[in-house]
């Protein structure tokens, strides 16, 4: 059994003095770390990303793209399963306040005027995937097809997804930028990224690109959808809206 | 013959705590990795077991250390916070140097116990901001997200380092499970926690050898007679 006295004015072993709490210091110093990133992290996230673009492909695919903060698609969908539509078996509707109501199937589409782009896709998250080749119909041609009534000022979308909701103010929806989508990243649509047809708002938040695009319903006034009722904005420009600076997109 | 280095609320602590972390990054890559997400699907279902796992991830260490069953695990806590010169020596030389100074916990395992606890606070602080933050601007979101990733890659890559130590050295690994290692392996991994102290003081302060629970075998004459029950072979 030890017998060295307890007693606190023992002297100290000189050279095995000083114990450093450094288990406390480690700890507040990643919480510190942590909320500095709060505070700072989405200035150095867009640095990530400018930095990691090289690395990643427009899909952002790679080992490369699974670096926090880097540029590339995220997955998200709203429901607990996403949608897998045969392109055989998809129809578009576009009705509401029409007068020829539309059932397209892909075909159809296809055989409309056809539309490319190149543009980014900026999520309100804060990725941003560069030069992503779109290619559709203009969400606008395919509206007069359809004759809107005088008193539609507004569309509304639906998703095959079942919940998914968005909306565009009549105007918006005959911006040449905005497509009804069925190519993206140089091929068909795949099921992971709304295909085979889903909306591409180029000058907006990458929440109003609904994927899996089941409907286009002319409305009388524009109507908030799924994360504009939780909370985002329903004008949704990129850099001008959200709260959020990023380099708009034209 | 062996010495306690775990008493049972300790296991239990750290094998609940081991559970949920698992889930936590098992969950976390599903919602990552895009190839995951689509080959798993379900999204909503993993989302929710990743957020209550993340919410009760603390629970397990709370809940131990909260009660008079805490008290091994209290000590141990307060002996890893702190690392003397010549333990800090032993970590500069990676370990080449200094064995002498070795506790009970050598000054990684206290580093580990100590970033895990902040990388895990983070992810919880974070992880309420991402989901229940809707009252915080969406660029605060946006960082809170890009934080909530890198601590996350950084926790997954301390938890491996965790595993991978613990599968090349079996007898500490043993001791998770049964509690338990040899005198030999004390003597020769944790000197400073079963040889006779230098100074009494500094060791009660670190949570080693005192009485009764954390006395430890000298030698094998004394670990064979008098010895608290806990401390007999198992």
């Amino acid at each position: 059994m030890s017998t060295a006295p307890l007693h606190a004015d023992l002297p100290v072993d000189p050279a095995d003095d000083g114990d450093k709490p450094i288990g406390r210091r480690l700890f507040l110093g990643l919480v510190a770390l942590g909320a500095l990133g709060v505070a700072f992290g989405n200035q150095l996230q867009q640095l990530v990303g400018r930095l990691t673009t090289r690395v990643t492909n427009a899909g952002g695919g790679g080992l490369g793209a699974l670096i926090p903060g880097a540029n590339r698609f995220r997955f998200y969908s709203v429901t607990a399963s996403f949608p897998v539509i045969a392109s055989s078996r998809y129809r578009l509707e576009v009705g509401g306040l029409v007068e020829r109501p539309l059932v397209l199937s892909l075909d159809d589409l296809r055989a409309l005027p056809r539309t490319e782009l190149v543009r980014d896709f900026q999520c309100v998250t804060g990725w941003r995937v560069p030069n992503v080749e779109w290619a559709g119909v203009r969400l606008g041609e395919l509206i007069d097809l359809a004759r809107p009534k005088a008193t539609a000022h507004a569309v509304a979308f639906t998703s095959y997804d079942g919940a998914y909701t968005e909306g565009l103010t009549l105007a918006e929806a005959h911006r040449s930028d905005v497509l009804v989508a069925y190519e993206m990243l140089g091929g068909p649509i795949t099921s992971d990224h709304g295909g085979p047809v889903r909306l591409y708002v180029a000058p907006m938040y990458g929440y109003k690109s609904a994927k899996w695009l089941q409907s286009i319903s002319l409305v009388p006034r524009a109507t908030p959808g799924y994360w504009e009722l939780r909370g985002y904005d329903f004008n949704a420009w990129v850099g001008r809206s959200n709260g959020r600076y990023d380099a708009p997109i034209a | 013959m062996g010495v306690l280095r775990f008493d049972r609320i300790e296991r239990a602590a750290h094998w609940l705590t081991a559970l949920l972390v698992l889930v936590l990054i098992i969950t976390g890559a599903i919602l990552y990795v895009p190839s995951f997400s689509v080959a798993v699907g379900r999204r909503l279902l993993i989302e929710d077991i990743h957020i209550y796992a993340g919410l009760v991830v603390f629970a397990p260490l709370a809940v131990s250390i909260a009660g008079p069953w805490g008290k091994v695990l209290r000590r141990d806590l307060v002996a890893m916070n702190r690392m003397s010169k010549k333990e800090l020596a032993w970590l500069w030389s990676l370990g080449r140097q200094g064995r002498a100074a070795i506790g009970k916990f050598n000054p990684g395992q206290k580093l580990n116990a100590f970033a895990v606890g902040g990388l895990l606070t983070v992810l919880l602080g974070t992880g309420l901001i991402l989901r229940w933050g809707n009252f915080v601007s969406v660029s605060w979101r946006t960082s809170a997200t890009f934080v909530h990733d890198w601590f996350a890659l950084a926790i997954t890559v301390v938890v491996l380092g965790h595993v991978a130590f613990a599968l090349t050295h079996p007898a500490a690994l043993r001791s998770i499970f049964t509690g338990r290692v040899t005198s030999h392996w004390a003597r020769q991994h944790a000197p400073a926690w079963v040889l006779k102290p230098t100074n009494g003081v500094r060791e009660q302060e670190r949570g080693s050898p005192g009485a009764p629970e954390g006395m430890p075998v000298t030698t094998p004459n004394e670990a064979t007679d008098g010895t608290p029950a806990e401390f007999s072979s198992s």
